[in-house]
């Protein structure tokens, strides 16, 4: 508890301290609007269940799916992600990995069916076979996995799920009080038991640590676009941030996760087409008023799906201060949906 | 403004400890254990795309032709086009295309995918092409025949 300065400060500790024993979420006493503008935000560490569907397939030697199928480490993968998001922020975002379960079975589908090994170590070699629906049972997991006792514990603050293609993960969902869009509809049966926001990623061991940074992308694009939904006009700067030449002609900006400035088109981070954008204006923000420059993908990697992933986070706001109640570090928001008002 | 929170939270307990004294008596209502999903539509969930490589090829060479491998998640149709020409095939997993090649000539392939599109209940994926210059090292894809 931090020192008072009135008999009212001290009460207000106490009540907040006590709050937070109870489990209640106390804003600290925002950081938003007292922190001088500009300096870099104290880093954050957030806790990190790490849940590994790798089921032993019997026709390879007992081999896990990984293996068996020459798919990647998800250590590996989640090491190199964890590594890519504290480069990118600036050192703002540190994942930790508290928790480490390596499930020796298939995820439930919403429609009951479960797949078995071999079964789909076959269908995986003929590329056919695969069950549909899809979409994987997110009541079966939050129980299996006990995950609103663990977010309201304050032991977890975020789940990554790892699996094998077809898995029928979303790649970011979102559960707690008021969960909303994360590139998923939102897990709104959470919001009664949990007592605070959190986020399930879902990542493939098949793909790469580029893909495991566009499923963040895709819910920082979510979180940012909710964030700023009632700033109209110019007063909304993810709208701005997020405009490519096809879209805005002349008037680029960074982009989203499947359009640099000049993409025509999904996935087009290799387009060599030369446009003006205004990307660089962002690492000098709030400042946004410099001169456009001509870009291409050399900019970006050359269409390296993680190259241009990297370019893109490192443009967003990260610093000190806030303007029209938002802060000008988004990354609080992507890490914390629940600093969202 | 944690001033005002406390305020807000002596009131709140005045308030709520006045109703439950009020309303003693009164028969016990249980909270709902889950929430209605809204009815608000959604869009659809963005995707990653499919996987798309080639396999690293052999320059310098003297043959004729060389066999070139291409993997592309739920592809339909690969494409190769370079200085000798287009190849086209469809996109079995992995896929292997034979591309000729010009003597005495340097080949910078263009390698791009057709992937299929499906449908996940009201959502389309796929029916996009990927393209690439380069392998799954990174390394341009050029042959150099002699």
């Amino acid at each position: 508890m931090k020192k008072s300065e009135s008999p009212l400060d001290a009460f207000s500790d106490w009540v907040t301290e006590n709050l937070r024993k109870l489990g209640v979420e106390v804003a600290e006493e925002t950081a938003v609007v007292e922190q001088p503008i500009g300096q870099k935000p104290t880093p954050v560490t957030k806790r990190v269940s790490l849940i590994i569907h790798n089921p032993i397939v019997p026709t390879a030697g007992n081999l896990p799916l990984n293996q068996a199928l020459n798919w990647g480490d998800p250590d590996k993968l989640a090491a190199g992600y964890i590594d890519d998001l504290r480069e990118i922020s600036y050192g703002y975002v540190n994942y930790e990995i508290v928790e480490r379960l390596e499930v020796n079975k298939f995820p439930r589908k919403l429609d009951g069916f479960t797949y078995k090994a071999d079964e789909f170590a076959a269908a995986w070699k003929a590329r056919t076979g695969f069950h549909t629906p899809d979409a994987v049972d997110y009541d079966a997991l939050l129980a299996e996995f006990d995950m609103i006792a663990k977010v309201n514990s304050g032991q977890i603050d975020e789940f990554w799920l790892f699996a094998f293609p077809y898995a029928g993960y979303y790649e970011s969902i979102m559960g707690g009080p008021d969960p909303f869009w994360c590139n998923a509809p939102p897990l709104t049966q959470t919001a009664v038991k949990a007592k605070r926001r959190f986020v399930i990623m879902g990542f493939n061991y098949q793909r790469g640590v580029g893909e495991m940074l566009e499923a963040f992308g895709h819910r920082a694009e979510s979180i940012m676009k909710y964030t700023f939904r009632n700033q109209q006009g110019d007063a909304n700067l993810w709208q701005r941030f997020i405009r490519y030449d096809k879209t805005h002609p002349g008037l680029s900006e960074v982009g989203l996760m499947h359009f640099a400035p000049n993409s025509v088109k999904d996935y087009d981070w290799g387009n060599k087409t030369r446009v003006p954008a205004r990307c660089d204006n962002w690492l000098n923000f709030p400042n946004l008023s410099g001169a456009p420059r001509i870009v291409d993908c050399a900019d970006w990697g050359d269409g390296n799906i993680r190259g241009h992933h990297q370019w893109w986070f490192r443009r967003l706001p990260h610093i000190t201060g806030a303007a029209n109640g938002i802060a000008y570090n988004w990354w609080q928001y992507i890490v914390d949906p629940n600093l969202v008002r | 403004m944690r001033r005002l929170l406390v305020v807000i939270i002596i009131f709140l307990v005045i308030v709520v400890g006045f109703f439950f004294y009020e309303t003693a008596v009164a028969p016990e209502t249980v909270a709902p254990e889950t929430v209605e999903t809204p009815l608000t539509p959604y869009p659809c969930p963005q995707a990653t795309p499919e996987l798309f490589t080639v396999e690293p090829v052999t320059s310098p060479t003297d043959a004729a032709s060389q066999m070139v491998r291409v993997s592309l998640g739920n592809g339909e149709l690969i494409t190769i086009t370079s200085e000798s020409g287009t190849v086209s095939g469809t996109a079995v997993f992995p896929a292997d295309l034979e591309v000729p090649l010009l003597p005495q000539t340097t080949h910078h392939l263009t390698v791009t995918g057709l992937v299929r599109q499906v449908m996940q209940g009201d959502c389309a994926y796929g029916g996009y092409e990927l393209s690439t210059t380069t392998d799954l090292n990174g390394n341009p894809l050029i042959i150099e025949r002699n």
